[in-house]
């Protein structure tokens, strides 16, 4: 096991007690809403929290167990993190940043350097070299932090809401960064994201964290499919579809066809968000036939002014209209409807 | 429709009355010195040994005293701002309070301490032969007394400031505490240490109760250029002049370069 | 609002009367004294208050040559008592004595030692000893420039450790054990008591410091100020002056 995590941690209300590892190689997720209790995790694992009990193992060595009085900080854990705001050191050029966790391990200067210009390449970013970090965009930063937290060749790596600050362009084109580095990263990663398609796009297993406690763990698949807690069911509730693309049409894995906006190739999630969703009595047949498809009420749940509608067909849909939308219909569980969407209203992901 | 014209980096009348009343207030003292020099007396005063001696020991003097007020000011600010130990505050106090005292009751206090019959200075007195009074080392004593609390305050804030995250960024890499420090905490607060060092300066080198009460007042060895000009005033009104001007133009000459980026910007320098 | 405004102007009004009224209570008479006289002067001052009801006699007292470069500066003083005749000549040169100075006491010197005289101090000479601390004053002040001439004239070259402000506080780090010895006024030894001992200086190397005192000019009380003088060497005064140690005769 690279990683081994069993703790419990209180902060004032907030207790935190979760309980999973890691093997070599592995990407994990961590998604949950705010105050879930994600970072208190990333930080704990770190060293940057001690632990009240339980502990905290890395290859097997134990780095926090408070029963046997054991204590690593955070300089002695191979563990590299990158943190939210990226926080890089604004008084050493982008090379000087990368190369310090190796300088601060009494490497020589020399070589310390040539590791950081070698890593900043490999990221892509290498005529950054010379810059401040100031200069550098959000996409750029995020890379020097990341590149800063591999130089050290670390067994665990943290990433803290990598891609939070980012638009959503740089994200994607980060986001296929990230995936390149950590495919060829042999140590373990935890990523905590609250965007479930950073999750699908990077992570090998999903890990729910709900108020300090682990609801779901699982593949994307497991999770997505069979749904536990309510923050789970919530992802679901978006509607995400994995196929191939051909250009503007994806091929779901159940044979679907979805129009889509944009040219798009290869595996791919769409995602539909369930406000986007139209529910008619019969098809249009002025409108375009494409996204169009019969349907089967399965559920209705009323939330307020707006009701969930589980659907089922060619594709599982959840969708959300309005009470009224469902008085004038007069939709009832059973029904059969049609159902459509726009093509613009579709986010296409590489996987 | 009436159009204002902006004005905004003009300030509001009344702001710019009180302010060239208040820059006037300083500038008279300098300009008054300016107007009754008596210039044909500055080369006879220069040449004069006393008058080297003293320039001399004042520079010697304040140097010294500013390093030390640094490498023990720094430490003690970086405790203050970061551990929280019971008497902290009573601790902080101390460490200021002389700032506050009138520095004869500094220098007074320095006798009670270090002088020969002092608590401490007796000890020194009989087991080492050290005497504090009377000498350079007690001239640098009494200024690091008197200016270290401008560091310690200009470091702690600066210390308190310090976004902590970057030290955890740090420490993630590999970095040992003291590494932390001294590569990421104090490259960031670069700018108040100058400014704290600066401050510790120029009053150090202006100091004069503490140092004439303690240190006593012996040209070569403890009379430094504050007490040249006292002892001139006595006799020779227009060497306490000179002496004046050239006080003024050294700390002048020091704080003009001082350059704004060092003391204001939190744009530090980039290590290539 | 209005009510700290009456409050300040209720205070400030008190504070007016009050200084009226002390005002025609007292006149001042503002005296610059050569802090040797500090003793002696303040018994001086009991006595010519009781006899002059409405007086307040009020001292600056300090180096001869601090109070004379203060009144050439312009303070506002009624009579000068200097240490020296050489400061009251400064201010008379300047123009700021009305009319001419008299000498009304003399004072000699005495080697001062911390009390018992540990170290055995038995005169000049032993002021040339280095592992001595001895301090002076600079010879713009009277006692430091009493004291360089008994100096040159025993022969002895003294190390000083410190050129202090005033030979009160050549005493005073005598008394505190900074200082091993100093040179001071006899007077300045007879008021230290117990606190320190003093060591004769033999007459043929001693000076005889003369104290000249005047009025001064633009003073409001030229009158008082005469009779101030007057009372100093009158019987009365003599006594007071012998009683602390000065001499008294011309």
């Amino acid at each position: 096991m690279t990683l081994t995590v069993d703790v419990r941690l209180t902060r004032g209300s907030f207790e935190l007690n979760v309980d999973f590892d890691l093997q070599p190689g592995e990407i994990i997720a961590v998604l949950g809403p705010n105050g879930a209790g994600k970072s208190t995790l990333l930080r704990a694992i770190a060293g940057l929290e001690p632990i009240d009990s339980g502990f905290v193992a890395v290859d097997s060595i134990p780095v926090d167990r408070p029963d046997d009085d054991i204590f690593v900080p955070p300089a002695e854990r191979a563990i590299g993190m990158v943190f939210q705001d990226y926080m890089l050191f604004e008084h050493l050029s982008v090379r000087e940043n990368v190369a310090f966790g190796l300088r601060a391990r009494r490497t020589n200067r020399r070589t310390a350097r040539a590791v950081a210009e070698r890593v900043l390449d490999e990221l892509g970013i290498g005529h950054l070299t010379d810059r401040t970090p100031r200069s550098l965009s959000g996409g750029q930063a995020q890379r020097v932090a990341l590149a800063r937290a591999m130089a050290t060749t670390p067994r665990v790596l943290l990433l803290d809401e990598p891609l939070a600050a980012l638009d959503v362009a740089t994200r994607r084109e980060v986001r296929r960064e990230i995936r390149r580095q950590l495919t060829a990263f042999d140590g373990a990663t935890i990523i905590v994201t609250h965007d479930p398609i950073d999750a699908y796009a990077l992570a090998d297993r999903l890990l729910i964290l709900e108020d300090g406690r682990i609801t779901q763990t699982g593949t994307i698949g497991e999770v997505t499919s069979q749904p536990a807690g309510r923050y789970a069911a919530e992802l679901v509730g978006r509607n995400l579809v994995s196929g191939t693309a051909r250009g503007t049409m994806i091929t779901t894995d159940q044979r679907v066809e979805i129009s889509i906006a944009d040219d798009h190739q290869g595996r791919v999630f769409a995602s539909i968000r369930p406000q986007a969703i139209t529910i008619s009595r019969t098809r249009d047949p002025l409108a375009s036939s494409r996204n169009s498809w019969p349907m089967r009420i399965k559920g209705l749940e009323l939330l307020g002014e707006r009701v969930r509608v589980d659907l089922t067909g060619p594709i599982d849909l959840v969708a959300e209209v309005t009470n009224r939308a469902i008085e004038a219909l007069g939709l009832r569980v059973g029904d059969e409807v049609v159902a459509s969407v726009k093509a613009t209203d579709i986010e296409v992901y590489e996987q | 429709m009436m159009t204002r014209r902006r004005r905004s980096s003009r300030s509001p009348a009344l702001v710019t009355v009180v302010t060239v009343t208040a820059v006037a207030f300083f500038s008279l003292p300098f300009i008054g010195i300016l107007w009754r020099m008596p210039w044909r007396a500055l080369a006879d005063v220069i040449d004069d040994e006393t008058t080297r001696q003293a320039l001399w020991l004042s520079l010697q003097t304040s140097l010294i005293a500013t390093v030390i007020a640094t490498v023990f000011g720094v430490p003690l600010a970086w405790t203050l701002a970061r551990i929280d130990f019971p008497g902290r505050n009573v601790v902080r106090a101390l460490a200021t309070m002389s700032m506050v005292l009138p520095p004869v009751v500094g220098g007074v206090a320095l006798f009670a301490s270090f002088g020969r019959r002092g608590i401490v200075g007796q000890y020194l007195d009989q087991w080492f032969g050290i005497r504090l009074p009377f000498s350079t080392a007690g001239v640098v004593v009494a200024q690091v007394f008197v200016a270290m609390p401008f560091l310690v305050l200009a470091v702690e804030s600066a210390f308190r400031q310090v976004d902590s995250r970057y030290e955890e960024a740090a420490s993630t890499l590999g970095a040992r505490p003291l590494y932390v420090l001294r590569r990421v905490t104090l490259p960031s607060i670069r700018p108040a240490l100058v400014a704290g060092a600066v401050l510790a300066w120029a009053r150090a080198i202006g100091e004069f109760g503490a140092t004439i009460t303690f240190a006593g007042n012996l040209p070569g060895r403890t009379q430094t250029m504050s007490l040249a000009t006292y002892m001139a005033l006595e006799s020779d009104p227009d060497r306490a002049m000179v002496l004046s001007f050239l006080l003024i133009a050294l700390s002048f000459g020091v704080l003009i370069g001082m350059r704004d980026r060092w003391l204001v910007s939190a744009l530090p320098e980039v290590e290539r | 609002m209005r009510r700290s405004l009456l409050a300040l102007g209720t205070i400030g009004a008190s504070f007016l009367l009050i200084s009226c009224a002390s005002d025609e209570q007292a006149v001042v008479l503002r005296v610059s004294a050569a802090s040797s006289l500090t003793g002696a002067f303040d018994a001086i001052e009991a006595e010519f208050e009781s006899e002059n009801p409405g007086v307040d006699v009020q001292y600056n007292l300090a180096s001869s040559s601090d109070l004379a470069r203060q009144i050439i500066e312009g303070s506002t003083v009624d009579v000068f008592a200097s240490a020296d005749t050489r400061n009251m000549d400064k201010v008379s040169t300047a123009g700021f004595v009305d009319g001419g100075s008299d000498v009304f006491a003399t004072n000699s010197l005495a080697i001062i030692v911390a009390s018992g005289n540990p170290l055995g101090i038995s005169g000049l000479a032993d002021l040339a000893d280095e592992s001595i601390v001895f301090v002076t004053c600079d010879p713009a002040v009277p006692i430091g420039k009493y004291s360089q001439e008994v100096l040159t004239e025993a022969g002895v070259d003294a190390q000083a450790d410190s050129l202090e402000e005033n030979v009160k506080s050549i005493v005073a780090k005598v008394t505190s054990g900074e200082a091993d010895a100093g040179i001071v006024y006899v007077t300045d030894v007879l008021a230290a008591g117990d606190a320190a001992t003093g060591v004769m200086i033999p007459d043929e190397l001693n000076v005889v410091a003369e104290y000249p005192i005047a009025p001064i000019a633009g003073s409001k009380n030229p009158d008082l100020a005469r009779r101030f003088i007057e009372f100093l060497t009158s019987d009365a005064g003599t006594r007071i002056l012998q009683r602390f140690g000065f001499g008294t005769g011309r």
